[in-house]
C-alpha cells in the first residue's frame, strides 16, 4: 500500500466541521486513485475520538494552545509519523494560514483552495479558481509532499465509514508557538452557524437601504430558510452589518446549497464570494443588475415589497420536488401503522407498537406526522411534563426517500409550534452523534450543543443533547449539579445533596450520602410509607456538614403533622421536629417564620445561595406527597428547578433547570389544606469548618 | 524602526477576463496597486504620522511594469522602493523565501502584507513570509496599534474577532476595515518621482508548483427572471426554494 493521505480535522463542539469532512471527501477520492489509505489528525480526544468514525487511523495530538503555530508543528509532525505525502486542510481562513507554513517547513508544495485533486502517474494536480473566482487554473505540484487546502463546497462531506484507531501522536511544542497571544476583548463565534458552513445564506445589499430593514427583512427570512445572514462590502462599510458576515473579494467566500441575494446588484468582487453557490436567487429593483445574468431565480422589484410575500409564501406550503404536497398535522390514534413503519429507519432504540399507542393517546405528548400523497412519511413526537414548560423532542424520523424535500425542517416548526402553543419556553433533545444531516437540521434550526451522553444509545453510538429556547432571551441560571432521587422518600436529601455540591463539596457515594441525609432530616413517618425529610431536619443535615444554612417557613405549625392521623405517628413527628428545632437553635440557625414569596427566594439567588423548595406532589405528580425541589433562578416569566425525580421513561436531563411558570408558583409552592410553605435556603460552608478540619490530624 | 510594505500589482477588477492560448488576456485591463496591499501602506504611514521615526520600504517582486504599483506607494508616502523583477510567475512560497531575504537584509522590524492577492485569489504570502522568517504573524488584521516592544491587533478569525498581541518583529496581513487608505495627491505623486527605486533582478527559488492549463469557469444558471405581480413572483420563488429542500 502506498503512503497515506493525511487530512486535518477542524472541530466545532468535538465534532469534526463540515468544511473539514469535506477535506476528508476530498482525501478519499484521492486515495482511493492511489490505492492509499487515508489518516486524520485531530486535537484532542474527544475530537480524535469523533474522527475516527471517518478514517481507520487518527493521530491524536494534543496542542497547548491552540494556534496556527501549534497546529503548524503538530502537522508536521503528523507528517513524519504518518509518511504521508500529502496532507489536506479545509479551505478555512484558520488552514489556509497553516497550510503555507507546513509546506515551507517540509519543503513541500501548496495546492491553495483547490475545487478538485487528482493523482496519476505524474503526481497529484489540483484546480483553484483565480481572476476573482472568474478562471480555473490547473495546478501541477512538483515537490512532495503535497500540502492542498480544499476549498469549501467543492466536495461532499464525508459519511462516516467504520471506528478508526486513535493513535496519540506526541509533539515537541517550542516557547516559540506562543509569541501570539490571544487576549481577552474579542467578538466571540458565538452559537451561530459559521457563515462557511450554512447550507442556506440569506445576503444584503445596500438595496436593502438600512441596518432596520436588515433587521425586517433579511433576519425573518434567514431565520425561516434556517440560513446565515451575509452582506456585500457597501453593508458593511455602512455599519448595518459586522465585518464577519461579508462575501466577496475581501471577504469570506461561501457555496451554500441556496443563496438568496436581496438588493445586491452583482459587482465581480461580491460575485467572487458567492458564484459557486448551488442555487441563487436574486431580488432587486434594477432590472440590468448584474446579479440576473447569475442567478437561477431572479425577481425585478423592492425587496420591501418581495420579502414579506416571500416570506407569506413560504409560511403556508411545504412541497417536494415532484409537487406533491407534504402536510404537517398532529397525529391520531389511526396513523399508528404508519408511524410504527417509520421506526424501522431508526438505527436502534426503535419504540414498540405499545409504546407508540401509549404517545399517540398520551394527555403529556404531541404527536405530528408528515403526510405525502395519503402516506405517512415522517413523524415528530414531543413529550411535556406536568407542570412544567419544557418540552422534550423524543422522536423524529422522515422517510428516506423523501429525506431533503425539508420534511424534517417542517416537522420541527411545527412540534416547536406545538410547544410554544403549550407555553413552552424551550425545547430539549438527543440526537445520534453520528447522524449529521439530524445534526445539522437541528443548528440550522437555531439548536445549540448542550452537552454529550457516552454510549446513550442501544447499540453503543454517543448523542449530542442540544436544546433550543423558543423565546426571550435565556435566563442566567445558578449551576447546581443535578442530583437524581434513588428512593420515593429520598427528594429532600438528593436536593440537599444537589444544593451543597454546588458549594464544590465533593461527593462521596451517591447512594450512601442520600440515606445519610435521610436518616439525619427524616420526620419518620408521613402518611404512607416512610417519612420524608422536613425543613427543619434538611437544615440539620447541612449544619452537621458545616453549611450555612436558613428556613423560611409561611406558618409555625409542626410540618406534615397535618398529614397524619395515628396519634403514635404526630407522636413520632413531633418529637422528631423538637430535636430538630432544638439543635437549629444552639447552632443559631435562623428560622424564619412569617408570610413569604417568590421575592425572598430571589434574594437568596441574589445572594449566592441555593434555595431548596417545597412543592406540592399533587399538582406535580397527582399523588398527595410533599416534594423537595432546587430553586436555580428566575426570570420575568419562570422560577427555574432541578427536580430530583426522574419519573419512568424520562431521564436526569429532563429534571435540569425546568421553567415552572410564575403564575403556578403559588399554586404549586405549597402543601396541604393549610397551604404550608417552606423553604430552605443553603449557603456556603462555614469557614470554621476548614480550620476544624485542618485540625482532624492524619491517619 | 523599518516597516516593510509588500506591493503587488494587479489587473483592475472591472478588466473583462478571457483566455488565449491557455493564458488569462485582459483586455484593456488597467494595472492597479492591489486594494489589499493599500491597507498595509496606510497602516505604516499611520505609525509615521503618530511621531513615530519609521522608515517605509514598499517592496515588490513581478515583472518590470510593477513598478508603477510602487510608485502609487511612494505617491501615499512611503520613502523608497525596492522591485525584484522576475517574469515568470512564482509560487508564493517562492515569493516569500525571497522576500524573507529583503526582509533580513534590510532589517526592518514590522512587514505588512495584504491578506489576499486580488488575480491569484492566494492568502498564502502572508503565513509564508512568517514562516520564511520565523517571525509571529497577525492575519486579516482590521486594527493595529504599537505597544512596548510589541504589536496589539485585532483579527477576523473563521467565527468572530480576537485580539492578539505579539512581539516584534512580526508580519502583519492587512484587509478591510484596519483603515481607509488615502489617495495620493498631486504634489506627492510628483514627489515619488524622485524618491529612490532600487531594481535588481528576483534570482527566486524555484516555485514547487506550476501551471499548466487555464479555462474559463462557467456556471449554468437557469436565469429565470420575473418581473411584475409581486405576489407571483415571491409565490414562484417561495416554489423554487421549496424544491430546495427549505
Amino acid at each position: 500500500m502506498s503512503a497515506p493521505v493525511l487530512v486535518w480535522i477542524e472541530s466545532s463542539a468535538d465534532a469534526p466541521t463540515r468544511a473539514s469532512l469535506q477535506a476528508v471527501g476530498a482525501a478519499r477520492a484521492l486515495a482511493e486513485r492511489a490505492g492509499a489509505q487515508v489518516e486524520a489528525v485531530a486535537a484532542g480526544a474527544e475530537a480524535a475520538q469523533a474522527a475516527a468514525a471517518y478514517v481507520p487511523v487518527v493521530h491524536q495530538v494534543d496542542l497547548p494552545q491552540d494556534n496556527q503555530e501549534t497546529r503548524t508543528r503538530a502537522l508536521v509532525a503528523a507528517l513524519e509519523a504518518s509518511g504521508a505525502r500529502a496532507l489536506l486542510l479545509a479551505g478555512t481562513r484558520t488552514s489556509q494560514a497553516v497550510a503555507p507554513r507546513v509546506a515551507l517547513r517540509v519543503g513541500g508544495a501548496l495546492l491553495e483552495d483547490v475545487t478538485a485533486l487528482e493523482a496519476d502517474a505524474d503526481g497529484v494536480r489540483g484546480w483553484r479558481l483565480t481572476q476573482l473566482q472568474r478562471v480555473s487554473e490547473e495546478i501541477v505540484a512538483e515537490a512532495t509532499p503535497i500540502v492542498a487546502t480544499v476549498k469549501i463546497g467543492s466536495y461532499e462531506p464525508a459519511e462516516p465509514n467504520g471506528n478508526g484507531e486513535v493513535r496519540p501522536l506526541e509533539v515537541a511544542f517550542e516557547p516559540e508557538d506562543a509569541r501570539v497571544a490571544v487576549q481577552a476583548g474579542g467578538r466571540p463565534a458565538g452559537a451561530k452557524l459559521a457563515l462557511e458552513e450554512a447550507e442556506v445564506v440569506v445576503a444584503a445589499g445596500r438595496g436593502v437601504g438600512s441596518a432596520d430593514a436588515v433587521a425586517e427583512l433579511v433576519e425573518p427570512l434567514a431565520a425561516r430558510l434556517g440560513g446565515a445572514i451575509g452582506a456585500t462590502r457597501a453593508v458593511v462599510d455602512a455599519g448595518w452589518r459586522p465585518y464577519e458576515e461579508q462575501i466577496g473579494q475581501t471577504g469570506k467566500t461561501v457555496a451554500p446549497e441556496v443563496y438568496v441575494a436581496l438588493g445586491i446588484s452583482g459587482a465581480v468582487q461580491h460575485l467572487s464570494g458567492m458564484s459557486r453557490s448551488r442555487r441563487i436567487v436574486a431580488i432587486n429593483r434594477d432590472a440590468d443588475a448584474p446579479i440576473f445574468k447569475h442567478c437561477d431565480v431572479g425577481v425585478v422589484g423592492d425587496v420591501h415589497e418581495i420579502v414579506p410575500a416571500l416570506l407569506a409564501a413560504l409560511g403556508t406550503a411545504t412541497t417536494d420536488p415532484a409537487g406533491a404536497a407534504v402536510q404537517v398535522r398532529r397525529a391520531e390514534l389511526a396513523d399508528l401503522d404508519g408511524v410504527a413503519a417509520l421506526e424501522a429507519h431508526f438505527p436502534s432504540d426503535r419504540l414498540s407498537r405499545r409504546q407508540l399507542r401509549h404517545l399517540l393517546t398520551r394527555a403529556h405528548a404531541q404527536a405530528w406526522v408528515a403526510e405525502e400523497g395519503g402516506r405517512i412519511v415522517g413523524d415528530a413526537i414531543v413529550l411535556f411534563r406536568r407542570g412544567f414548560d419544557a418540552a422534550r423532542l423524543y422522536s423524529l424520523v422522515v422517510a428516506p426517500e423523501t429525506r431533503g424535500h425539508g420534511v424534517g425542517a417542517a416537522l420541527l416548526r411545527a412540534a416547536e409550534r406545538g410547544a410554544s402553543e403549550r407555553g413552552c419556553v424551550s425545547v430539549r433533545l438527543e440526537v445520534r452523534e453520528d447522524n449529521d444531516a439530524a445534526r445539522r437540521l437541528y443548528l440550522r434550526h437555531g439548536y445549540d450543543v448542550v452537552g454529550r451522553v457516552d454510549v446513550y444509545y442501544r447499540d453503543g453510538a454517543d448523542a449530542l443533547r442540544m436544546s433550543k429556547r423558543l423565546r426571550g432571551d435565556a435566563p442566567r441560571l445558578a449551576g447546581v449539579p443535578f442530583v437524581a432521587q434513588t428512593l420515593p422518600f429520598t427528594c429532600g436529601p438528593a436536593c440537599l445533596m444537589m444544593a451543597m455540591r454546588a458549594f464544590g463539596d465533593a461527593p462521596w457515594s451517591d447512594r450512601a450520602e442520600e440515606l445519610a441525609l435521610w436518616r439525619d432530616a427524616t420526620t419518620v413517618y408521613l402518611a404512607a410509607g416512610h417519612g420524608g425529610c422536613s425543613p427543619h431536619g434538611l437544615a440539620v443535615a447541612a449544619l452537621r456538614r458545616g453549611h450555612r444554612v436558613e428556613v423560611l417557613a409561611r406558618d409555625p405549625a409542626v410540618p406534615f403533622l397535618d398529614s397524619v392521623r395515628d396519634p403514635v405517628k404526630k407522636a413520632v413527628i413531633e418529637l422528631a421536629h423538637d430535636e430538630f428545632s432544638a439543635e437549629l437553635k444552639r447552632a443559631g440557625v435562623p428560622v424564619r417564620v412569617g408570610p413569604f414569596g417568590l421575592p425572598a427566594i430571589e434574594e437568596a439567588l441574589a445572594a449566592g445561595a441555593v434555595p431548596i423548595l417545597l412543592v406540592s406532589g399533587y399538582r406535580l405528580y397527582a399523588e398527595k406527597v410533599p416534594h423537595w425541589v432546587v430553586v436555580t433562578g428566575t426570570d420575568d416569566e419562570h422560577v427555574y428547578v432541578h427536580d430530583p425525580f426522574v419519573p419512568e421513561g424520562a431521564e436526569r436531563a429532563d429534571g435540569v433547570h425546568l421553567p415552572l411558570a410564575r403564575s403556578a408558583f403559588e399554586r404549586v409552592a405549597t402543601f396541604g389544606k393549610a397551604r404550608h410553605r417552606y423553604v430552605v435556603v443553603i449557603g456556603p460552608p462555614r469557614e470554621t469548618r476548614h480550620r476544624d478540619d485542618a485540625q482532624v490530624p492524619a491517619r | 524602526m523599518k516597516i516593510l510594505t509588500v506591493i503587488r500589482q494587479v489587473p483592475d477588477a472591472e478588466a473583462r477576463v478571457r483566455i488565449e492560448d491557455g493564458e488569462v488576456a485582459l483586455s484593456g485591463a488597467a494595472w492597479v496597486l492591489d486594494g489589499m496591499d493599500e491597507y498595509g501602506v496606510e497602516q505604516a504611514l499611520r505609525i509615521r504620522d503618530d511621531g513615530l521615526d519609521a522608515e517605509i520600504v514598499a517592496v515588490a517582486l513581478g515583472p518590470e511594469r510593477t513598478e508603477e504599483a510602487l510608485r502609487t506607494a511612494l505617491a501615499m508616502g512611503a520613502d523608497r522602493a525596492r522591485l525584484l523583477v522576475a517574469d515568470e510567475a512564482l509560487d508564493p512560497l517562492a515569493v516569500a523565501m525571497r522576500l524573507a531575504d529583503v526582509v533580513r537584509e534590510e532589517e526592518a522590524d514590522l512587514v505588512f502584507v495584504g491578506g489576499k492577492q486580488a488575480d491569484w485569489d492566494s492568502a498564502a504570502l502572508g503565513p509564508a513570509l512568517a514562516e520564511a522568517l520565523g517571525w509571529p504573524l497577525s492575519d486579516w488584521t482590521t486594527a493595529l496599534t504599537l505597544e512596548d516592544g510589541g504589536i496589539r491587533t485585532e483579527h477576523d478569525a473563521d467565527a468572530g474577532s480576537e485580539t492578539l498581541t505579539l512581539p516584534l518583529p512580526a508580519v502583519v496581513s492587512t484587509q478591510q476595515g484596519l483603515n481607509e487608505p488615502r489617495y495620493p495627491t498631486l504634489p506627492n505623486i510628483m514627489k515619488a518621482k524622485r524618491k529612490e527605486t532600487r531594481s535588481e533582478p528576483a534570482d527566486a527559488p524555484a516555485s514547487r508548483s506550476r501551471t499548466v492549463g487555464r479555462t474559463l469557469e462557467q456556471r449554468d444558471r437557469l436565469g429565470r427572471v420575473l418581473e411584475g405581480d409581486p405576489a407571483e413572483a415571491a409565490g414562484e420563488v417561495a416554489r423554487f426554494l421549496l424544491e430546495a429542500g427549505r
